[in-house]
């Protein structure tokens, strides 16, 4: 895994995570991958190993589990192997 | 007394076809008067494709534009002229604003992070990236957008970063990526580049 993905179900969704990881771990803004459809364009990139003290914050933070799911992102030839880790599956 | 051709007011491309014809009829010593700069420019192509000669003379507003016989004719291909606008190539990134659009502020925030996110995970790079009014603060103020500008400017990426603009917003000191730049530079990048995108 080079990092794991945060994909959101609706934008404001994505920015208010976006602020509450950004306040405890290293977080990236990004565009959702082409590979993972089905979820807003904006997604939070953090650290593999920051992926679960991540979805503990946003469920702190009162975010509904169904709002978000985790991905591991792997690059390989110019493309991403995509899994998901945690989420219901679309 | 060579053949005179009046092109004076057709548009083109009938000058050049006029020209053509004459040549294709066997006189390659003729002139053709037009009345602008592009149709000499025209008719000084064909010439060269053709393997004749001009010399050209203007007087109040009509150029007459004289063909003579010379050389070898130059394949087509070669004398084609490059597109205005390179699709790609050297290009120009112009920052103005540090969000994108109008609208919500922190949707425009963010939106700007995941553009220079992934220009900076691509293969199309700008020559340079102009920073100028609010454009600056995100080279000094704002922690991800710094970081994929390290990632651009260490890919080869020149970063110019207006110091009048720094300086208005009062974080100079401040700056953490490109190098303080000025109008002078700024404007001959764009005036350099075959194509600019604005932000």
């Amino acid at each position: 895994m080079d990092y794991a993905l945060i994909v959101f179900a609706n934008t404001h969704s994505a920015i208010s995570a976006q602020k509450i990881l950004g306040e405890k771990l290293s977080v990236i803004i990004m565009p959702t991958l082409r590979e993972i459809s089905k979820s807003c364009g904006i997604s939070v990139r953090v650290n593999p190993d920051d992926w679960q003290r991540a979805s503990q914050l946003l469920l702190e933070s009162g975010m509904s589990h169904d709002m978000y799911r985790i991905y591991s992102v792997t690059s390989m030839d110019g493309a991403h192997a995509v899994a998901l880790l945690e989420g219901a599956p679309v | 007394m060579a053949v005179v051709l009046d092109a004076k007011g057709k548009a083109c491309p009938m000058p050049v076809l006029m020209a053509k014809k004459e040549i294709d009829g066997g006189n390659r010593e003729f002139v053709i008067e037009v009345d602008n700069s592009t149709a000499v420019k025209n008719l000084e192509k064909l010439a060269l494709s053709q393997g004749c000669a001009t010399a050209t003379q203007e007087k109040d507003g009509v150029f007459a534009v004289a063909f003579s016989a010379s050389g070898e004719p130059v394949p087509a291909a070669e004398t084609e002229a490059e597109p205005a606008v390179p699709i790609k190539g050297h290009w120009a990134l112009f920052v103005g604003h540090d969000c994108i659009g109008d609208g919500e502020r922190e949707l425009g925030t963010n939106l700007i992070r995941m553009f220079f996110y992934t220009l900076s995970q691509g293969d199309d790079l700008p020559k340079a990236i102009l920073f100028m009014n609010s454009g600056v603060k995100l080279t000094a103020l704002d922690e991800q957008v710094v970081e994929h500008l390290k990632v651009l400017e260490s890919r080869g990426c020149e970063i110019y970063v207006c110091g009048t603009c720094l300086n208005f917003y009062g974080i100079a000191d401040q700056l953490k990526v490109g190098n303080v730049s000025n109008m002078y530079d700024i404007s001959k990048q764009m005036l350099d580049a075959a194509k600019v995108i604005t932000l």
